[in-house]
């Protein structure tokens, strides 16, 4: 074998080269176009937490502002009739209700992102599963190897990024260890992730994770914002250090929020707008 | 579950991309090894290919309805139901082309019917050539479905 004679086939074969080249690019466009990826945001917490809640409020920031210059439009018939039952529920101030067993449920939308140039138009599936509290604690408490055969596991395993909630009202109570049981069952339901999500760890440390202390209005109540949300969010910090500690030194992308879909900070519910900008993918490209 | 065979991504693309395809690379390596490393038209054999390449389109239509990693409405089923019936209809078609390759060359060798030459060629080109679809179809069928396997 010669260097030469291997160049030399190259050329002779150019044109079948370049073909295929052109196939992959085809390709590579008619599958991006037509199966597009899904995004899938896991959100974990105990009941009550206000999961749901806070998807709502994120869903309807998103109607309402879109991402990073895309368009995103709710895909589905129950997603269209839940959302917009909840986004009316949460403007009328009556509050969402808990989900139940048999709501296990994701809410989806698509996510367009449009170009002058046809074809480098891209969309994705967004993805945000909404548990049950009862399943959703089962998953960070249980150690039971039924767990791995539930819809909710095997989906949770596939999710691009992760939302753990925590009810702030009763972190800065902190009545029956409440700040420690949540810690112990975030960080085995974080190990749990690691050990049985489908792109490994490696990958895994590269996806977003956040911890977001919600209803911060039970707690800032009419004092807001005379007693800065900043200092109730430092202090709840403090309390959750060393789980932090560990999600930071276990994956890149990881930080907290302080959120509350009744206080409004510049006219957008609180924290959710940071949420919004740090779970969400940034490139068009995925 | 053990840390070696759990379920993931890798694995998924090494049992219904790697392997389907491998008699493909193989018979490659062993023509372009025998040809002194002279890459022809005829290193990768088309019939070969389109049997591979039918073969990822029915794994990967299979993996989509097993998956149970799925919180479904009407619209997801639909969606997934469609894409099955995409990768259906692909494996047919690249079946069928499979068939009429491997006809076409047994009848322009032993029968000498030099004239069938042409339209041998021209399957094996639309082989060639559309061969990726599928492949690249599979990739975003993992990526849009999390579609995983585990290697036992």
């Amino acid at each position: 074998m010669t260097f030469s004679n291997l160049l030399d086939s190259l050329i002779s074969v150019g044109p079948a080269l370049a073909g295929a080249l052109l196939s992959m690019i085809i390709s590579w466009i008619f599958a991006r176009k037509n199966i597009p990826r899904s995004y899938r945001i896991a959100v974990i917490g105990f009941p009550q937490a206000g999961k749901t809640s806070l998807i709502t409020a994120l869903f309807a920031y998103l109607f309402r502002n879109g991402i990073r210059g895309a368009s995103i439009v709710a895909r589905g018939e129950e997603t269209i009739t839940r959302i917009n039952a909840h986004i009316a529920d949460m403007e009328s101030g009556v509050g969402v209700a808990p989900t139940r067993d048999q709501d296990l449920f994701a809410y989806r939308a698509e996510v367009h992102y449009r170009s002058a140039i046809n074809f480098l138009s891209s969309r994705y599936k967004l993805e945000i599963g909404d548990f049950p509290g009862e399943q959703s604690q089962t998953f960070v408490e249980s150690e039971s190897p039924w767990l791995h055969n539930t819809n909710y596991f095997q989906w949770a395993m596939g999710a691009d990024a992760f939302i753990f909630v925590v009810d702030s009202e009763k972190a800065a109570a902190n009545r029956e260890n409440y700040v420690a049981r949540q810690k112990s069952a975030f960080r085995a339901a974080w190990q749990r992730i690691q050990e049985h999500h489908i792109d490994g760890s490696v990958r895994l440390s590269r996806k977003p994770v956040i911890l977001v202390y919600s209803k911060a209005d039970r707690e800032l109540g009419s004092h807001f914002p005379s007693i800065s949300s900043e200092r109730f969010h430092g202090e709840l910090n403090e309390k959750f250090a060393d789980l932090i500690d560990y999600f930071q030194q276990d994956t890149k992308r990881f930080t907290t929020v302080l959120t509350s879909v009744v206080l409004e900070n510049s006219s957008e519910k609180l924290g959710i707008q940071n949420l919004a900008t740090f779970v969400l993918p940034r490139s068009t490209l995925l | 579950m053990s840390q070696k065979n759990k379920p993931s991504t890798i694995a998924w693309m090494i049992t219904h991309l790697g392997y389907p395809l491998l008699p493909v690379l193989i018979e490659a390596g062993i023509r372009l090894i025998v040809f002194d490393w002279e890459i022809r038209i005829d290193t990768m054999s088309a019939a070969t290919l389109a049997m591979s390449v039918g073969l990822v389109a029915l794994f990967v239509n299979q993996s989509i309805r097993a998956d149970s990693g799925t919180l479904g409405d009407q619209v997801e089923t639909d969606t997934r139901n469609g894409t099955c019936t995409f990768f259906t209809g692909i494996g047919i078609i690249f079946f069928i082309l499979f068939g009429l390759i491997v006809l076409l060359q047994a009848v322009v060798a032993e029968k000498d019917m030099v004239n069938l030459r042409s339209t041998l060629q021209g399957f094996q080109h639309v082989v060639f050539f559309f061969a990726a679809v599928p492949i690249f179809s599979a990739v975003a069928a993992q990526r849009t479905y999390k579609l995983r396997a585990e290697i036992v």
